[in-house]
C-alpha cells in the first residue's frame, strides 16, 4: 500500500532525526495494523472493528518502573486550514482503544514484542506535526479545550502526546546533540541521568546507557552525563553534565530552585563542569542575567565562599545555537 | 523571626510532592490537569493515589512547585484588624514621606508595596511572603497581603489603620520613626490596651461596654466569650510541692459559645473565680431598618495577660428574610467593614472612659 510505504518511511526518518539521539528503540514492523479483540470496539458505523491501526511502535526500558515502555505511535500532520478540535479527539479516542486493545491482544503481543518475557506496558503516543508551519501554537490551543474524561482510556493506561512546539524542540535538542558531538563538546557515550528519588529508585546502573523516557523529555529540564574526552592522554572535555531548560528564564527564583536541585541530585562539584542549555525560542532576553545573579544569590543564602563558591559561579548558561523554526517530517495528512 | 538556613523555598523532592498532591484537599482533576501539562492523558478510573505516584515521579521545578502550592490552596485568612490614634499632629506629606521610605526598605527586600491616595485616605497595601517553617513544604511560603491605612477621624485628626499581625505592626513602627526622623517633637501611637487596670471586673465592664455601644445598632446577643485567668504563680514553698499536677487543677483558658453566653450562670461562676473577658463575637443589628441584616463582630486582646495588641474584624453578614434570621451567610461588603470599623474603634475608645 503506498501509503504504508510512505508512512514508515516517514517514521523512520522521525527516528533518525529525533528519537535515536535519545536512545528510544524503533520496531522495524511495517504493517501495523492488528486485529481487535474488544467486543465492545465499534467503529463510527457501529460495526465490530476488525483492526487497530499503528504507525510505527517506539520502545525504551523506564528505570523507575523497571519495565519496558512500548509506545503504540500514531502519526498526523495537519496545515493551518484542516486543523479541526474534531478531529483531535477523534484521533485520542481510537488511540484509547487501540492501547486497551494491543495490552490484551496477542496479535499485537506477536507483531511487536521485541523481548519476550520481559515487564512491559502500551501506551499511546500521538504525534502531531504541523507541515506548513503556520499554526503551531494553534494545536495546544485546540488540545486543551477537549475534554479530557470522555477520551475513554482504560484503567491503568496512559497516552503521551507530543504536539508541533513539542516535536519542534526535541528535534532541535536532537540536533544540538548530534552537533555537540561533532564538536566535541559532548562525549559520544552521554547517558541520560535518572536520580535516585525517594519512593522511586533507578533499576538500571548508573552508568548504563538507557533511553530518555517520554516524561524526562516533556519536563522543565533534563539533564545528560557525559564522561571526558580523552585524545592522545589529553583530556579536551572534563566530564560533566548538560542540562537542557524549557523555562523562558523570566525569574532570578527559578534558577536558584534549579541550583538547589542540582545541589540535591549531587552533581555540582570542582571535576565535573555543568553547562545549561536553554532551548525554547520564547525566552527573556535576561536568562543569562537572571541566572547569574541566581548564582551569587544561592551562594550569598549558603554563605558559600572560596573553593565551594567558584563550583556554583563556573556553572554557565546558552541559549541552543539553532532552534528550528518547525520540524515536520512530511505530509502525513489526518488519516483515521 | 525563626532562624532561616539557605533559600525561602526549597527543592521539593518526590516524597514531598507526592503527599502534598495525595492530601484529602486535592481535588483528582488537579492532578489530571497537572499530568495533562506535560502531554499526559490518564484514564478517568485510574485512582488519584496511582496519579499521585505518577506525577511525583517527575522531574518538577519551581513554576510546578508554586503551580501547586497555588492549586492546593493559599490559606484563605481575614485578619484582625487594629488602629492606633496618633498623639501629635501629622501632615499628609509627612505620612507619604514615611511611607515610601518604608516602601523602599520592605521592596528592597523582595516585598512588594503600593500606595495609594484617595478621598483624603491614605492606603498602602504590603504583599509579602510568611514563612513557617512548621507547616508542610508547600505551605511553608504563603503569599500574604495586608493594609496599613492613615484616615481622619471625626475631629479631623490622622489615625492608622492597619491589619493585625507582627509584620504589619513593625511595619507601622517604622513608618512612625521614619516620619519623626525628621520631625523635632515626635509623634506617639496611642492604642487600645487595658495593662493599667488589673482588677478583672473592670476587664469584662470594657468589653460589656464595647458591645452595647456600637453606634446606630442595637446588641443581639454574644455568641462566644472567651475567658483568661492568669496562671497561677506558684511561690517559692510551692515550689517543692510534691503533688501531681492532676491534683492542683490550674484553668487558664474557657471558651463560651451558644447564644446568650455572656448571661449565663456558667459566666457567672468564671466571674466570682476571677476569669475575665479577652475575646468577644458578638451580633448587632442596624437600627435604621426593622429587617436589616446582622452583623457577627469580634474583638480581641492578642496579649490576655496584659490586655494589650487589640484587634477587631466584622465576621460575617448574618442575612434576614421576612425579618427573620436564616442560616445564609455572606461576607460583609468592603464599605460595611468600613463603617464597622469606625463604629468599633469609637466604642472600645468610649467603653475605656467608662472604666474610670
Amino acid at each position: 500500500m503506498a501509503e504504508t510505504v510512505n508512512i514508515s518511511h516517514v517514521a523512520n526518518k522521525i527516528a533518525h532525526d529525533i528519537f535515536k539521539v535519545f536512545f528510544w528503540e524503533m520496531h522495524p514492523q511495517q504493517d501495523t495494523n492488528f486485529e481487535c479483540v474488544s467486543d465492545t470496539h465499534k467503529s463510527e458505523n457501529g460495526t465490530q472493528k476488525r483492526t487497530h491501526p499503528g504507525d510505527v511502535v517506539f520502545h525504551y526500558i523506564d528505570p523507575y518502573l523497571n519495565k519496558r515502555i512500548y509506545l503504540h505511535t500514531d502519526l498526523k500532520s495537519y496545515k493551518k486550514s484542516t486543523l479541526q478540535q474534531g478531529k483531535i479527539r477523534d484521533s485520542l479516542k481510537s488511540l484509547a482503544l487501540t492501547v486497551e486493545c494491543a495490552a490484551i491482544s496477542e496479535s499485537w503481543r506477536q507483531k511487536f514484542l521485541s523481548i519476550d518475557q520481559e515487564v512491559y506496558e502500551v501506551r499511546g503516543l500521538l504525534f502531531v506535526a504541523n507541515h506548513d508551519g503556520q499554526a503551531t501554537e494553534d494545536f495546544a490551543k485546540y488540545l486543551k479545550g477537549i475534554a479530557k474524561s470522555n477520551i475513554p482510556v482504560a484503567k491503568g493506561q496512559t497516552l503521551h502526546i507530543l504536539g508541533p512546539s513539542e516535536i519542534n524542540s526535541l528535534f532541535s535538542i536532537a540536533t544540538d546533540i548530534k552537533l555537540a558531538i561533532q564538536d566535541k563538546t559532548l562525549s559520544p557515550s552521554y547517558r541520560f541521568f535518572y536520580p535516585d528519588l525517594t519512593l522511586w529508585k533507578r533499576h538500571t546502573a548508573d552508568d548504563q546507557r538507557i533511553g530518555a523516557t517520554i516524561e524526562m523529555l516533556l519536563s522543565p529540564y533534563f539533564i545528560l552525563k557525559y564522561p571526558a574526552i580523552v585524545e592522545d592522554g589529553n583530556i579536551i572535555l572534563r566530564p560533566g553534565s548538560l542540562i537542557y531548560y524549557s523555562r523562558p528564564g523570566n525569574t532570578i527564583e527559578e534558577f536558584v530552585y534549579l541550583l538547589d536541585s542540582l545541589s540535591r541530585c549531587q552533581l555540582v562539584n570542582a571535576k565535573e563542569q555543568i553547562r545549561i542549555i536553554a532551548f525554547k525560542q520564547q525566552r527573556s532576553a535576561q536568562i543569562k542575567n537572571n541566572f547569574e545573579k541566581a548564582k551569587h544569590r544561592y551562594c550569598k543564602m549558603w554563605n558559600f565562599e572560596g573553593d565551594r563558591e567558584a563550583e556554583i559561579m563556573s556553572i554557565s548558561i546558552d541559549a541552543l545555537a539553532q532552534i528550528s523554526s518547525n520540524y515536520s517530517p512530511d505530509e502525513i495528512g489526518w488519516r483515521l | 523571626m525563626k532562624a532561616r538556613f539557605g533559600p525561602s523555598l526549597y527543592f521539593a523532592n518526590d516524597k514531598v510532592i507526592f503527599d502534598a498532591i495525595n492530601h484529602a484537599q486535592v481535588n483528582t482533576d488537579l492532578i489530571r490537569e497537572l499530568l495533562f501539562e506535560r502531554g499526559i492523558i490518564t484514564s478517568p478510573l485510574t485512582t488519584k493515589y496511582e496519579l499521585a505516584q505518577y506525577f511525583s515521579r517527575l522531574t518538577a521545578d519551581y513554576f510546578d512547585h508554586i503551580n501547586i502550592g497555588n492549586k492546593l490552596g493559599k490559606i484563605s485568612k481575614r485578619e484582625r484588624i487594629t488602629y492606633a490614634e496618633i498623639n501629635g499632629s501629622v501632615t499628609e506629606q509627612e505620612i507619604l514621606e514615611g511611607l515610601k521610605s518604608v516602601k523602599s526598605a520592605l521592596e528592597s527586600k523582595g516585598n512588594c508595596v503600593t500606595i495609594n491616595v484617595s478621598n483624603g485616605r491614605i492606603v498602602a497595601r504590603l504583599e509579602y511572603e510568611y514563612i513557617d517553617y512548621t507547616e508542610v513544604e508547600f505551605r511553608q511560603v504563603q503569599p500574604r497581603d495586608s493594609i496599613v491605612e492613615f484616615l481622619k477621624n471625626e475631629s479631623g485628626e490622622y489615625v492608622v489603620r492597619s491589619t493585625q499581625n507582627s509584620y504589619t505592626d513593625i511595619a507601622v513602627d517604622q513608618v512612625f520613626s521614619a516620619i519623626n526622623s525628621s520631625r523635632e517633637i515626635p509623634i506617639k501611637q496611642t492604642r487600645i490596651s487595658l495593662e493599667g487596670y488589673a482588677n478583672p471586673v473592670i476587664r469584662t465592664n470594657f468589653f460589656n461596654a464595647l458591645i452595647n455601644n456600637i453606634e446606630n445598632h442595637s446588641f443581639v446577643t454574644v455568641t462566644e466569650a472567651f475567658c483568661y485567668k492568669p496562671k497561677i504563680k506558684q511561690s517559692v514553698d510551692e515550689e517543692d510541692d510534691p503533688r501531681e499536677l492532676e491534683d492542683q487543677p490550674d484553668v487558664v483558658r474557657v471558651t463560651l459559645k451558644g447564644t446568650g453566653v455572656t448571661k449565663s450562670f456558667v459566666i457567672d461562676d468564671l466571674y466570682e473565680k476571677d476569669y475575665y473577658i479577652v475575646k468577644i463575637v458578638w451580633r448587632v443589628k442596624p437600627t435604621s431598618r426593622i429587617d436589616a441584616d446582622l452583623f457577627e463582630l469580634e474583638a480581641q486582646f492578642g496579649e490576655p495577660i496584659s490586655c494589650t495588641e487589640f484587634s477587631y474584624q466584622a465576621r460575617s453578614v448574618l442575612i434576614c428574610e421576612n425579618g427573620k434570621l436564616t442560616e445564609k451567610k455572606r461576607a460583609p461588603k468592603s464599605e460595611e467593614q468600613d463603617n464597622l470599623f469606625r463604629l468599633i474603634e469609637a466604642a472600645a475608645k468610649y467603653a475605656l472612659t467608662t472604666l474610670e
